[in-house]
């Protein structure tokens, strides 16, 4: 299914091209920048899945938290999940 | 003040017009894509029966600063707070999400401006009473501020977020420029150095973490302006579906 029919389907109707090429065109050329600086600096960057992200945030934070030098927030309930998980992973 | 102002707005000639003149000022291989922005703006239906013409002199203020946030001439000085992760990524990857759960966790700082999160359901209403920017948003595309997502139990919020993106042009102009907008009409300068220096200055202490998919336009001002940063990058759905793979 290409773009228009999938904003189709979406909206109901046709989207303003205009639109959408203008977000196709800033991203796409976006995306050929992005993927040549990112080859050359791949020590910068820290690749995180939409899946385990949104299924897993505690390990996601967690990672990002030791890659980073984070320490968790008093308090947060997500933050003491993060810390269990990280004990998890050292002692692992 | 404004880098580029109006003398009226009449028609749509005169943004036009205002838009050949203020491209001369961007790199090359950006003028086209900013002409391509004007043009969509003089096609807005919010805009067309709007005469304001200190808000589209805003609006094309935003637009030149946006386009030209990559200008590597503008990185000769680095500043040097503590940022240690920018969170970038394609829109709609769940980068507000990502950003979301490390404020709700972590002993990290984050820059007005860089933090987008709004409530849902009645939290928005009461966000709308109060607030300029929501008023603002609001009047332009209704909902529009009210359904950033926050949850991943709530997919529709991004979807409708998109819906509305599609049906109002107006996600480019105010959802992501609107901080962009505010600083460039404050320091008369479209630089990204200047506008990110601005955001560090009000910045108190801490760790600090970035975060706007449009980083991923600017990773070479991210990794210049903060060399010791991790740029978090989100991969995988649902963008690649909708603006990379056509």
């Amino acid at each position: 299914m290409n773009l228009q029919a999938k904003v189709y389907e979406f909206l109901g109707r046709p989207a303003t091209p205009s639109t959408l090429e203008t977000w196709m065109a800033f991203f796409s050329q976006a995306r050929v920048r992005a993927d040549e600086i990112r080859a050359g600096y791949e020590d910068r960057f820290l690749a995180i899945g939409f899946d385990e992200l949104t299924s897993r945030p505690a390990y996601v934070v967690a990672a990002i938290a030791e890659r980073c030098g984070f320490t968790p927030r008093i308090g947060s309930g997500l933050g003491l999940e993060v810390e269990r998980t990280r004990s998890r992973l050292h002692s692992a | 003040m404004p880098k580029f102002t109006l003398p009226a707005i009449n028609d749509e000639d005169d943004l036009l017009d205002l838009a050949q003149v203020s491209r001369g000022d961007l790199p090359l291989e950006r003028q086209d894509l900013f002409g391509a922005l004007v043009a969509d703006l003089t096609r807005s239906q919010p805009l067309t029966g709007l005469r304001d013409s200190i808000l589209v002199e805003e609006l094309v203020n935003a637009l030149h600063g946006f386009v030209g946030l990559s200008s590597p001439s503008d990185l000769s000085v680095v500043p040097s707070p503590d940022v240690r992760a920018v969170v970038g990524g394609y829109p709609r990857t769940a980068t507000t999400y990502l950003h979301w759960k490390l404020a709700d966790s972590m002993q990290v700082s984050f820059v007005d401006g860089s933090r987008c999160l709004r409530p849902v359901g009645s939290e928005a209403e009461a966000l709308a009473a109060a607030s300029r920017r929501a008023r603002v948003v609001s009047s332009i595309a209704p909902g529009l501020e009210a359904i950033h997502p926050t949850s991943v139990s709530e997919p529709e919020e991004c979807n409708q977020f998109l819906k509305n993106t599609l049906a109002s042009h107006q996600f480019i102009l105010y959802g992501a420029l609107y901080e962009y907008r505010r600083q460039l009409h404050q320091t008369d300068t479209s630089s990204t150095l200047n506008v990110y220096s601005d955001w560090l200055s009000r910045h108190r202490s801490g760790p600090l973490v970035l975060k706007s998919p449009f980083y991923i336009a600017d990773y070479d001002a991210v990794l210049r302006c903060w060399p010791t940063a991790t740029i978090v990058e989100i991969t995988g759905r649902p963008i690649e579906h909708w603006f990379l793979r056509g």
